[in-house]
This record gives C-alpha cells, sequence and structure tokens, in this order.
C-alpha cells in the first residue's frame, strides 16, 4: 500500500509539471557584455539597421549567444562578411567576424579553415598547442580540419597537419551542435565585409526584431530634450500660441545611449490616454514583422531635421519630429483648442522590454503655457531728421 | 527473465559491434596512397590547399609550369569609395584535389566590388581553363558567382546572390522581386539552364562529373531544408522532401546517376605516430531507376 501511495505522489507530481504553467521570459540570453556601438532603429544612409553592434576588437572572443545547431557558416567569396548562423531557440547570426584574406585566417586564440568536405570551419585552438583544437564549429559534423604546419608554427618541414583534439589523442572533430558550456566562443571579432572591427548581431536575415528582446537587460537611463525649430533646447514653461508655427514645432530629442534599447516614444498632452495622444514613433523591434510606426526610414520617415519623421544622429541619438500637432492629433490636444494657462507633455518612452527607461522609473514631463493672444502689429516709426 | 537475457545479449552485440565497426570501417577505406597519382600529359597542380594563397599551375607534358595564376585579395579606394579585388580559383572538388587528382578544368573569378554598406557594383570576369591552360571561355561584367564546376565535361554554375549583409532590411515589394539565380553555363560558356529560387535560399551546389546532374539545396525557415536536382540534359526536377534533418543536405557530390554522395572522416593512426584520416564515402540519396 505505501508503494502505490508513493507511485501515486511521483506520478501525480510528474503529470503535474506539465500542466503547471511555464513562464518562458523572452530574455532569456546572457548579455554578452560589450560596449554597444550601433543600435536597432532607423539610419540616415542605409536605412535600417535591424541588428546590435557591439565594440569587440579584431581577435575578441565574441561568446556563443545560446546554444543550437550551426546552420550556417558563410563567405560567399573572399573579402564577404562571415555569417554564422545558430538556431536555437532563436535564430541568433553574428557577423564580420575575422577579416577578409584568404584562408586560413589567424585572429585570436581562433582559426577560420575549411573541413576536409569543404565548408568553412571556426576553430578554437587550445592554449599552448600549435596543432590542437579545443573545438571546431560547421555545419557539417564529423570532418577534420588539415593546416600547412608552417602556419601553425610547427618548426621542420612544411606538411599538411590534421588539427588533433585538445587531448591529442586524435583528430580534432567539427561539431554543428554547440552549447554554452562545451563552446564558450563562436570565434573572434573582426573586419570582414570592410568594416572597423565589431561584432554585429541580428535574429537572421531580413528579420527586423531587436537582439535585445532576447539578450538579458541593461539598465537604461535615457535624457529627453525638446528643441526649438533652430535646435536650441526649449526651457520649460514655453509658450505655444496657435497662430505661431514655429511654437508649434516639436522637436524631441532622445539620448538613448545608456540602454541602447529604445523601442518606441509617444508624446501626449496632460494625460497619457488616446484622447490625449499627439504623436507616436514606435521601431517593431518586438515582433517579426518590420513595423516600424512613423520611424520607417525605408519609407518616408526619414526627417531631416524639420519634416516629420525620425532624425537618426548616431549611436543612441534621434529626433522625433512633428509639425501637425494643430491638425491632426485628437481635438482636445490641438493647441486651437486647448485652454489658455500652463499645460504638460509627457514623454512616455519604453525600452524593448516595455520599462520605463529613464532614473526612477517615473515618465518625463515638461511644462508650456498656451496663449491665444493674437501677435501684436508692429508699429513703424517714420525716420526723422 | 527471459526479457533480461535478451537485454544482456543485445547490449554486448551492440558494443561488439561498436569495438569492430570501426575496424572493418578503416579496413574498407581506400588507401591513401593509392589515390596519389602522377600525370605524364599536361594536367592542373593546385599549390597551397591547406593554407597559404591557393595558385593553379598548368603544367605541359614534361612537368614543366606553362602557366600560373595566383589567388589573392586586396583593399584599395577609389574616388573615396572603399573597394575590393580578388582572384579566386574553383575546382570541381577540393576533397578529391587534396586527395591527389589532378582536375581537368579551373574556373578562375576576378572579381571587383564595392564596399561598405550592401555589396554593390560588382564586375566579375570569369575564365575556365583546360588541362594545357588554354582559356575554353571568358565572360565579363557578371554579377554572379561561380560556385560549382563538374569534373569531366566543364559545365559550371554561377550564383547571383541577394544583395546581402549589413545594415539592409527589404520590403515585402522588394524581397518578393529578389531571386537567387543560377545560371549553369557549359563548356563554351552558353548558359544551358537558368534556376530561380527565393532570395537567399540557394545553397551547396554541386554538378556531376559528366554534367548530368545539378544538386542544390534550398534552405528554409530555421532547420528546415530541401534538396533539390535537376536533371541538366532533360529538364526533369526531383524536389526531395521538405525536412529539418541536416544529414543529405551536406552531400560532399552528385554523381552521374543522380545519387548524392557525402563523406565520413575514420580517425587512423599512422605508422609514423601521427593522427590521421581515412575518408569514407557513403551514399547520402539514391536517384533510383
Amino acid at each position: 500500500m505505501k508503494t502505490f501511495i508513493l507511485y501515486l505522489f511521483l506520478l501525480i507530481s510528474f503529470v503535474s509539471s506539465f500542466s503547471a504553467p511555464v513562464w518562458a521570459h523572452p530574455n532569456d540570453v546572457p548579455d554578452p557584455g560589450f560596449v554597444f556601438t550601433s543600435d536597432f532603429g532607423p539610419r540616415n544612409v542605409t536605412p535600417w539597421h535591424p541588428a546590435i553592434d557591439y565594440g569587440a576588437g579584431a581577435g575578441v572572443a565574441a561568446p556563443l549567444l545560446e546554444d543550437g545547431t550551426v546552420t550556417g557558416l558563410s563567405r560567399p567569396n573572399v573579402g564577404s562578411i562571415i555569417i554564422l548562423t545558430i538556431q536555437g531557440v532563436h535564430t541568433f547570426r553574428y557577423l564580420h567576424m575575422f577579416n577578409d584574406t584568404v584562408l586560413p585566417i589567424f585572429s585570436g586564440s581562433f582559426i577560420l579553415a575549411q573541413v576536409s568536405g569543404g565548408n568553412l570551419a571556426i576553430v578554437s585552438r587550445t592554449p599552448g598547442f600549435l596543432d590542437r583544437a579545443n573545438y571546431i564549429i560547421s555545419p557539417t559534423a564529423g570532418q577534420t580540419v588539415t593546416i600547412n604546419s608552417d602556419l601553425l608554427g610547427i618548426p621542420g618541414p612544411t606538411v599538411p597537419t590534421v588539427l588533433r583534439n585538445a587531448a591529442g589523442a586524435g583528430n580534432a572533430i567539427s561539431t554543428n551542435q554547440l552549447n554554452t558550456v562545451n563552446h564558450p566562443a563562436v570565434g573572434a571579432a573582426g573586419t570582414s565585409g570592410g568594416y572597423p572591427a565589431h561584432l554585429h548581431v541580428d535574429l537572421g536575415f531580413n528579420v527586423s526584431e531587436n537582439p535585445l528582446y532576447h539578450i538579458a537587460d541593461r539598465n537604461s537611463a535615457y535624457v529627453v530634450k525638446m528643441l526649438d525649430t533652430g535646435n536650441t533646447a526649449r526651457l520649460g514653461d514655453y509658450f505655444v500660441g496657435p497662430n505661431d508655427s514655429n511654437s508649434m514645432f516639436i522637436k524631441l530629442n532622445v539620448d538613448s545611449k545608456v540602454g541602447g534599447d529604445l523601442e518606441s516614444v509617444r508624446i501626449y498632452v496632460d494625460s497619457v490616454d488616446a484622447g490625449h495622444l499627439v504623436r507616436e514613433f514606435t521601431y517593431g523591434g518586438t515582433t517579426p514583422a518590420h513595423d516600424p510606426l512613423n520611424a520607417d526610414t525605408t519609407g518616408p520617415d526619414l526627417s531631416n531635421g524639420a519634416t516629420n519623421g525620425v532624425q537618426p544622429i548616431s549611436y543612441g541619438l534621434e529626433n522625433f519630429v512633428y509639425n501637425d500637432w494643430n491638425t491632426t492629433p485628437p481635438l482636445a490636444v490641438r493647441p486651437s483648442q486647448l485652454a489658455e494657462g500652463k499645460h504638460d507633455w509627457i514623454f512616455v518612452l519604453r525600452d524593448i522590454r516595455g520599462h520605463i527607461p529613464f532614473t526612477g522609473g517615473i515618465d518625463p514631463m515638461f511644462k508650456f503655457t498656451i496663449d491665444k493672444t493674437p501677435p501684436s502689429t508692429s508699429i513703424g516709426v517714420k525716420k526723422t531728421l | 527473465m527471459n526479457r533480461v537475457k535478451f537485454t544482456t545479449f543485445t547490449f554486448l552485440i551492440s558494443a561488439l559491434l561498436m569495438v569492430i565497426g570501426p575496424v572493418m570501417t578503416a579496413a574498407q577505406a581506400p588507401d591513401q596512397s593509392s589515390v596519389q597519382k602522377e600525370i605524364s600529359g599536361p594536367h592542373i597542380r593546385l599549390n597551397g590547399l591547406f593554407g597559404g594563397d591557393i595558385s593553379v599551375e598548368f603544367l605541359d607534358s614534361a612537368g614543366n609550369v606553362k602557366k600560373k595564376i595566383d589567388s589573392y585579395a586586396q583593399y584599395y579606394k577609389e574616388d573615396k569609395k572603399q573597394k575590393f579585388k580578388a582572384l579566386e580559383i574553383l575546382v570541381p572538388s577540393y576533397r578529391q584535389v587534396r586527395q591527389g587528382f589532378h582536375p581537368n578544368y579551373a574556373l578562375v573569378t576576378e572579381s571587383d566590388r564595392m564596399y561598405p554598406g550592401t555589396l554593390r557594383d560588382i564586375h566579375n570576369t570569369i575564365t575556365l581553363y583546360d588541362q594545357s591552360g588554354n582559356a575554353l571561355f571568358q565572360k565579363t561584367n557578371l554579377e554572379c558567382y561561380p560556385v560549382a564546376l563538374s569534373a569531366n565535361s566543364g559545365i559550371s554554375a554561377c550564383l547571383t546572390m541577394p544583395v546581402e549583409g549589413e545594415d539592409r532590411v527589404f520590403t515585402e515589394t522588394e524581397l518578393g522581386a529578389l531571386k537567387d539565380k543560377v545560371l549553369v553555363f557549359s563548356k563554351h560558356g552558353e548558359v544551358v539552364r537558368e534556376i530561380k529560387e527565393p532570395i537567399n535560399q540557394v545553397q551547396n551546389v554541386k554538378i556531376s562529373p559528366s554534367g548530368n546532374w545539378l544538386a542544390y539545396v534550398k534552405q528554409l525557415q530555421g532547420l528546415s531544408n530541401q534538396v533539390v536536382l535537376i536533371n541538366l540534359n532533360t529538364g526533369k526536377k526531383v524536389a526531395l522532401p521538405v525536412t529539418d534533418d541536416r544529414t543529405v543536405m551536406y552531400y560532399e557530390e552528385v554523381l552521374d546517376n543522380g545519387d548524392l554522395r557525402g563523406y565520413v572522416e575514420i580517425p587512423q593512426k599512422e605508422s609514423s605516430g601521427r593522427w590521421g584520416s581515412v575518408p569514407q564515402p557513403k551514399i547520402l540519396y539514391r536517384m533510383g531507376p
């Protein structure tokens, strides 16, 4: 009877483990820790950067972000961007590793070479040994890498040398199944493709989704400023008149360098609800689709600083521009309809994980005063002798 | 009790197979030295296959080098634009060349293209050489890159790739218009077939030795892939089922009967005490009758 009860308990526990809700956090990949040099979002020249760039110097080990299968390691030809694709829970691509010369390419503690079948392979070398590999990453598993001995630094006559495994007990064999414990790094950051050394991480070719949605979050500390038509920061409690287009010009300068994970900007007057929304911009970084709102610089949303849209400036720095405050938003928030007197801008920005990205966790506010007084007529004074 | 005996028996048989299996396979593997063959007539010799710049040499009957072409890769700047030049050499099978076979043809690509941003202004010149170093055809101003060459017929495949990579997202309309395009050239440079597939899908293009079959892989979403074979004589298309299994897609050769062949590396300690490996050919797909 006791055995029966024990089995029943185990059975219930087993079934419960499946029926209990499983909470999968989307941001489940460790942060590789490098500084950001380019964030997800619009660009002036190349219209959209669907990726995060990490500022890793040439030769620096690029960490494997997530366990998975190597589905691609390509360099269409000498000089192209080297692209490693690993399919796990997500598909992460690592671009620009190594440089552009002919194979084999030595960088840091890695070699880009070919496995016996001809596919590319990334060799993680064993410290202290010239001809040993901790592991070999390649789309094709079970193959060896052969490199001339002189290139490996082995003295004596030059002979093709098959890389041995870390223990020296046999050939090192390529693998296409990676895990972060046994394969902590995927290669060396580099310059392939003709750029300064960095590591570009995205979620696949033609996938416009912010990789930071799946990489552990960093604390964000954004700064916003309202600029006037002359790019001068407005002072608080500035005057807005419905007959003065300069005063109704909206230009929000957003500095998101700390965090680098801007996802949306919404500008409200007095209250955060749909009836008080003046303008919104989103980057569409949380969805598989490429669906930025009023920020898609592949379309008409690239601002020159005066026209509606986003004006990219540099990493983590953009201007969000809007000229139609008095014609398009809900009537209640147009300057011509607002009551005379003091009002508040409320800037609701969110990072890729939906957090308020400001120190203190409060949406910033900024005062302005509606003044409907018609402009005074200038009085000409006749010049007299 | 019987079940225990059966399990033990199965385990013992499995263990025995695990021990003798590799020995049998190694014994069946071709002797590496037997594939090395000396060529008395004009032939092609490739250098630098295990590192360094690859060069192709065309030798006459006496073994003298008649012509030599060196690969290279270099950046340069022109009108403040970053440009790139490269010369690349393609042979039917690097594995076979490494094992000592001398290829009948070599396809040489001189590439001139511009960076950074998206890859653009691609001007490739491809030249097919025979064993004697004679140019059988040359084509200039191509945007495609040679990806396959048949061993005995000189038929080649040239892939036009999408504008891949950095800082570029296409709209759906643009995506629909962009295709991977494979041009198949005869030995004399005529386009004998044109294959189009959705953008960024075509991989691992191979042509059988006599040019009967062309094989390629369509890399689909995630791990999914589909191997496609096309009979270059009849146009018959054989599309294998879409699968997440990645075994077949890494074939190294397509044979003249349409079979796909890969290799399994059998580690083997050589008499010198160093470790080597013996590649064991393995049919991954049979075309059937």
